[in-house]
């Protein structure tokens, strides 16, 4: 499971496979995946 | 700096000191209408009134199976965008949430009906019948919930900035450009074809089009129709509509009576006398398809259509009725307004034999009409309307036909919504108007609306397409036209083929819409027309101003003043009666649509032709026109005073009060040559001081009637970001127009949030230190695509030259034009006929027992050139000594690297080319049953998408729930076997640059139900050699080099060094002054910290003035002209000349070497010829040409050219018989029949080919073999 802010009202919830896309706080009906919690290790250019 | 509140640098805030500040009305009135107001008023005007008159129209349905079934539409609505979640549950839409889901904003339609049901009338309300796509902004798009800025940008996610005026059709933005046409319901003198003069008529009514002429042939006149074979004596056709003596007709069309002779003689000859001669003579001519079509729709009754065939007579009959001149309205039998009409064509049409340069100009941009999306989406809903209604009848007819029924025949469950729904959105994306009803076959009605930056969206906005092929080489409708000052921009145009064509709209210029003309008609005959029934035909004939023109056609020197003869009303084109003073009719017109009393785009003008004095007053949709300051008849002076600019500066005044005080008024160009338009008020004063002495001369003199607003209001919105545009070459400024849509900025405030397929952002734009009104007018400056340069103009280096440039290395290390590059890659999870759906796997490496995929996997990537390439630079593949099964595990694993456990990309992650940004996996049977199935999954049958979905849902869980802790033996088999049906589809990440970064992970779900993920991929670009810049001035170049600062020279007061070094050679041919003034002002505003004002048209007053800027630079301690000391980076000496040096506005363009960049070794080849592929998006082979083959062959280097065009392009082993010189097998010949004459020859393929394909043309091809050399 992973997890996902929703698109309108910024709650985060835990969305499966093959679940409806819907937040159940505000019905929205796009998510966001959460930022990477790995390190990340960038080139300045 | 970005806040509109305290933006004071320019005068928007300072107090208004006198009349000069009228340019004030311009944000005032770009406030109370945005820059897109006429697609929102035609829109707006579709929804709420011409939607019900179609329905009125088009609003009654019966049954042939049933007398007493009808169905009658009652009303019809639009709601707001929403979209039906289940039956009667609506969920409202955002256009923010419709671009992001790939939905249409749309809003359903209601009608209210009444209809036969159940032995009684019965009624319902709101019955749904389609979703109509709503246009953004307009009344019924929830952006008007938003009563801030905030609001807007928070609630709805959307830029306060964007326009609006386009839909969003399944997630992408499209626009109804404007549609610029030829008037319609006008007549129009002109030659047709084969040079014979002749007045034609374009009849455009709701039911039908059609086109009339009068043609003029060898002394003779004839009526000219589709529908008919042959051109028709127009004698003929009088007679036909009632009128046979010739004396009446000669009276009708009262000129000079001699020119009308050889028409009469010849419908004598023809021995048509009466009207049933004239009537048969019309109906043996008749088209065999519109002889039907002008039957039925005639009004007659039906049981007497299906009792009898018409008769010729009958037939004739209607078709003069329904489509000759079918705008005008024929009462039953009764001809007399066509015959008038007809009387009129014909006396347009000798007038302009009498004198040839009357002639209509056809580019004359009175006569044009713009179609907006009102008009266009009316048709549409009209078409689709009618079929709605046409499906509704078939199946009352089956159903009602039927002797026994189980069910009572309900109407309100036999609506499909679809026809409607289906329909709109079709047509608005794929931009085909395809109308059969209405003989219409249009394409490209629609674009994508460009996103690539602010002014883009806004150019498109007031984009101008018209409909002249764009291949004739005909400079008429190209060039530009007097009358299009002020309406069309005179820059912004396309340079090459459609030059000229394509058009925009200038900054004022509004397009009317549709206004009711009954008022307007009361009032013409309130003031004294007289109705042209009322006049007697002797009447007409005698009056003033028919008989002045005519004959001769000079005025006799005792002829009455022009304003004495009467004229002819015209009402939208229809000939309403005839006024004896029509000046005086004008100007009481006038007077009440400047009190308000009519309506303010309603355009009333005098024409005086020879062929006759006339008042047309129109009210049609689609005209352009301005607003200009009123200038008082009787007083002579402005009626805009301080006082009133004053309370707009206070906010107490609305564009609207300056329309219904009189003070403002909008013209059409017929108008307009009606008004004397001052340019200026010194002009105005001038012209005041010169009538007190004339006026003692004489009684009338040319006054001014109008003020313009303010000059620079005669470009459109990008021409007017051009700063100093007065002082440039003119095809500069046209070359800016294009370029300012290729720059990169800023696009909107939510331009993170909207998930645009490609978006170029520059990471730090600035507002440009030397701006124009215009800047501010279209909020330019909030979003703005450039940043302000240091410029030395100057030569260095040398990689300076051919429009080069130089850029500073530390600029661009300080982020001078650095920009992001976003790119969508959607990934959308189908569910298929058979059930079967589409799954998201996790990372194949992080499970251990897996390894079948993992070949799959490499075999799809193996197609993909180039991927393997960068892995094996980037060391992943060094792999020569491990088991191949490993290294396959390995690249893999590298691919993968930025997955997360389900199987989609993080947000942050860095990708590499090639990496997998969504682990998809498609079913390798979609169409039918699989053979094998286990229990839960044989349910899903052949059904819909969505209990597909659900049944099959099961299996994909399955399949994809595999993250390898918990699985049972029996899941991992049917996981397993699942496996084996399925194979990866992976979305790559794959784009010129190299790597990304994954901006952000979207998902969601599409009109369907789907899920639908995109993922955005995001891109930080420093300047290279190669980039395109531009300036404002039409002046693009390319970055040459990029030293570093300490090579660069230095100013010697300051110590600053140039951002950008830009080759003098670019000034002289080019003409760009401006470009020299924006260098000064510039500077001086970088100085003092004021912004400049360059505006074009414009005294530069104060600050702005060019002196006080230099004065600027004195006292900063810079030269006077702008010309500094410099001292050479490379040596420290000073430079020998002075240096023009100061900030100019540069624009990144769009163009970046990294996305042109492109080579290849081997790659993949065409299937036919075998030769190479073409093109960089193909990954194409670079092409030795005809040229470069010459050029090789002239240094005599034969076999380099060999390899070139044969080893390393198509070498094919082809077998020759030397026998025959055919071409066979190894060791066969076909055509001998024997094999021992053989021979091995090495050719290009697509020789091979020719060869063949000759043959198959019955070519014989031999080839006659001899000893290599």
């Amino acid at each position: 499971m992973t997890r996902y802010i929703c698109g309108e009202c910024g709650q985060i919830f835990e969305l499966d496979v093959n679940e409806t896309v819907r937040c159940n706080f505000c019905s929205c009906r796009y998510v966001y995946k959460l930022r990477t919690k790995k390190p990340i290790q960038l080139e300045a250019r | 700096m970005n806040d509109p509140g305290t933006a004071n640098d320019l005068e928007l805030a300072s107090p208004v000191r006198d009349l000069e500040y009228k340019w004030k009305l311009i944000p005032l009135y770009l406030q109370a209408q945005p820059l897109i107001r006429h697609h929102i008023a035609s829109f707006n005007y579709f929804v709420d009134t011409e939607l019900k008159k179609i329905v009125k129209w088009n609003g009654y349905v019966t049954s042939e199976a049933s007398s007493q079934w009808f169905l009658k539409y009652l009303d019809i609505r639009v709601g707001t965008p929403s979209v039906y979640e289940h039956v009667d549950v609506q969920r409202p839409l955002t256009p923010h949430q419709c671009r992001v889901s790939d939905l249409t904003y749309a809003a359903p339609i209601f009608v209210d009906i009444e209809h036969y049901h159940c032995g009684r009338r019965e009624t319902v309300s709101n019955l749904f019948i389609g979703y109509l796509p709503i246009m953004l902004r307009s009344s019924r798009c929830c952006l008007l919930q938003a009563r801030s800025d905030t609001e807007l940008a928070e609630r709805f996610r959307e830029c306060p900035l964007d326009p609006g005026g386009y839909f969003i059709v399944r997630g992408a933005e499209r626009v109804i450009v404007i549609q610029e046409q030829l008037c319609k319901n006008r007549m129009l003198i002109e030659l047709d074809s084969r040079g014979d003069l002749c007045a034609t008529v374009t009849s455009s009514t709701a039911e039908r089009k059609s086109r009339t002429a009068v043609v003029y042939r060898g002394e003779r006149l004839f009526l000219r129709h589709n529908t008919l074979t042959e051109d028709i004596p127009i004698v003929v056709i009088f007679r036909a509509m009632g009128i046979r003596s010739a004396a009446e007709q000669v009276a009708l069309i009262s000129w000079d009576a001699s020119l009308l002779e050889p028409s009469l003689e010849h419908a004598e000859r023809l021995g048509v006398h009466s009207a049933s001669d004239a009537l048969r003579y019309i109906g043996q001519r008749l088209r065999s398809l519109s002889r039907l079509y002008a039957w039925r729709s005639a009004e007659i009754a039906t049981e007497q259509r299906q009792r009898r065939k018409p008769s010729l007579e009958e037939e004739a009959r209607a078709l003069l009725r329904t489509l000759v001149l079918p705008h005008i309205p024929c009462d039953g039998i009764d001809f007399s307004d066509k015959c008038l009409y007809l009387a009129l064509m014909i006396r347009g049409v000798l007038a302009a034999k009498a004198n040839p340069e009357s002639l209509d100009d056809k580019d004359y941009y009175g006569n044009k009409r713009l179609e907006l999306a009102g008009p266009l989406l009316a048709l549409l809903f009209e078409d689709l309307f009618k079929k709605l209604n046409a499906d509704i009848r078939r199946h009352a007819d089956q159903v009602l036909a039927k002797p026994s029924r189980t069910q009572d025949f309900d109407v309100t469950r036999c609506i499909r919504s679809e026809t409607i729904s289906h329909g709109f959105e079709h047509a608005l994306s794929s931009g085909n108007w395809a109308l059969k009803r209405f003989r219409m076959e249009r394409q490209g009605v629609t674009q994508v609306l460009s996103r690539l930056s602010y002014v883009a969206v806004i150019g498109m906005m007031s984009r101008i397409t018209s409909q002249f092929e764009k291949t004739r080489k005909i400079s008429g409708p190209r060039a530009l036209q007097p009358s299009q000052w002020g309406m069309v921009c005179p820059c912004d145009t396309p340079e090459g083929e459609s030059c000229g064509l394509v058009k925009n709209l200038a900054l004022l210029a509004d397009v009317t819409t549709e206004e009711e003309d009954t008022a307007v008609r009361r009032l013409v005959y309130d003031l004294g027309t007289q109705d042209i029934r009322a006049l007697a035909d002797y009447d007409l004939a005698s009056s003033e101003s028919w008989r002045s023109a005519s004959g001769d056609g000079l005025r006799p020197a005792g002829a009455p003043d022009a304003d004495e003869r009467p004229a002819l009303v015209f009402v939208n084109g229809l000939l309403l009666g005839m006024h004896l003073h029509p000046s005086a009719l004008t100007e009481q017109l006038r007077a009440h649509r400047q009190r308000g009393a009519l309506g303010a785009f309603l355009s009333i003008w005098e024409s005086s032709t020879r062929a006759w004095r006339a008042v047309h007053v129109a009210t049609d949709a689609g005209r352009v026109c301005r607003p200009l300051l009123v200038v008082d008849r009787e007083r002579g002076t402005l009626r805009l005073q301080r006082r009133h600019l004053e309370d707009l500066e206070l906010g107490l005044l609305r564009w609207e009060d300056l329309l219904q005080q009189g003070i403002v008024e909008y013209l059409d160009p017929n108008e307009e040559n009606d008004a004397l338009i001052a340019l200026d008020i010194a002009q105005l004063q001038q012209d005041d001081r010169q009538q007190e002495q004339e006026q003692r001369l004489t009684q009338k003199t040319n006054r001014y009637t109008h003020l313009e607003i303010s000059p620079e209001s005669i470009l459109g919105a990008c021409a007017g970001l051009i700063p100093f545009a007065n002082h440039n070459q003119s095809p500069r400024n046209t070359y800016q127009c294009a370029m300012s849509k290729q720059a990169i900025g800023a696009m909107a405030y939510n331009q993170h949030l909207r998930t645009d397929a490609l978006l170029y952002l520059l990471n730090y734009p600035q507002r440009p230190l030397v701006q124009t009104r215009a800047v501010e007018f279209t909020h330019y400056h909030r979003l703005p695509g450039g940043q302000n340069a240091v410029v030395a103009v100057m030569s260095y280096s040398g990689y300076d030259i051919e429009d080069a440039l130089v850029v500073n290395r530390a600029s661009v290390d300080r982020g001078l034009g650095r920009c992001t590059v976003l790119r969508k890659y959607p990934v959308s999870l189908r569910v298929y006929p058979n059930g079967t759906r589409d799954t998201i796997e996790p990372a194949m490496t992080t499970t251990t027992t897996t390894t079948t995929p993992t070949v799959a996997y490499t075999t799809a990537t193996e197609g993909a050139p180039g991927t393997t390439a960068s892995i094996s630079v980037t060391g992943v593949r060094s792999t020569s000594g491990q088991e191949p099964e490993l290294a396959a595990e390995r690249r893999r694993r590298y691919l993968e690297q930025a997955l997360d456990s389900d199987g989609i990309v993080a947000p942050g992650m860095p990708l590499p080319p090639g990496a997998i940004l969504v682990n998809k996996v498609m079913p390798t049977e979609t169409l039918h049953q699989p053979l094998l199935r286990s229990g839960p999954e044989s349910q899903a049958g052949h059904s819909t998408a969505l209990t597909a979905g659900a049944a099959a849902g099961a299996a994909a869980a399955a399949a994809a729930g595999t993250t390898g802790t918990q699985r049972d033996a029996a899941g991992s088999l049917a996981s397993s076997w699942q496996r084996s049906l399925r194979r990866p589809a992976p979305a790559v990440y794959r784009a010129p640059g190299g790597a990304g970064v994954v901006d952000q992970v979207l998902v969601t779900q599409d009109q369907n139900d789907l899920r639908l993920i995109k993922v955005m991929v995001r891109q930080t670009r420093r300047v290279v050699e190669g980039d395109k810049y531009a300036s404002r001035f039409g002046q693009k170049g390319v970055v040459g080099l990029i030293p570093p600062e300490t090579d660069l020279p230095w100013h010697g007061n300051s110590g600053i060094r140039p951002d950008i070094v830009f080759n003098p050679h670019g000034m002289p041919s080019r003409m760009t002054v401006g470009k020299v003034f924006e260098l000064i002002a510039g500077k001086a505003a970088a100085l003092d910290g004021c912004l400049r004002d360059a505006t074009a048209f414009v005294e530069r007053t104060g600050l702005d003035s060019t002196e006080a800027c230099a004065e600027v630079l004195l006292r900063s301690g810079y030269s006077y002209a702008g010309r500094d000391l410099l001292y050479s980076g490379i040596t420290g000496e000073p430079l020998a000349a002075h240096v023009f040096f100061g900030p100019i506005y540069y624009q990144r363009l769009k163009h970046m070497a990294v996305d042109k960049c492109f080579g290849r070794a081997r790659g993949p080849r065409a299937v036919l010829t075998r030769q190479p592929t073409e093109g960089r998006s193909r990954d194409g082979g670079l092409r030795l040409g005809e040229m470069e083959r010459d050029s090789l062959l002239g240094h005599g280097a034969s076999l380099l050219v060999l390899e070139r065009l044969m080893y390393s392009s198509d070498a094919f082993t082809a077998f020759v018989c030397e026998s025959c010189g055919y071409l066979g097998a190894r060791d066969w010949c076909q055509v001998c029949r024997r094999g021992d004459a053989m021979q091995r020859v090495l050719l290009p393929y697509a020789c091979k080919l020719l060869f063949q394909e000759l043959q198959a043309m019955n070519i014989v091809t031999k080839l006659r073999l001899g000893e290599a050399a």
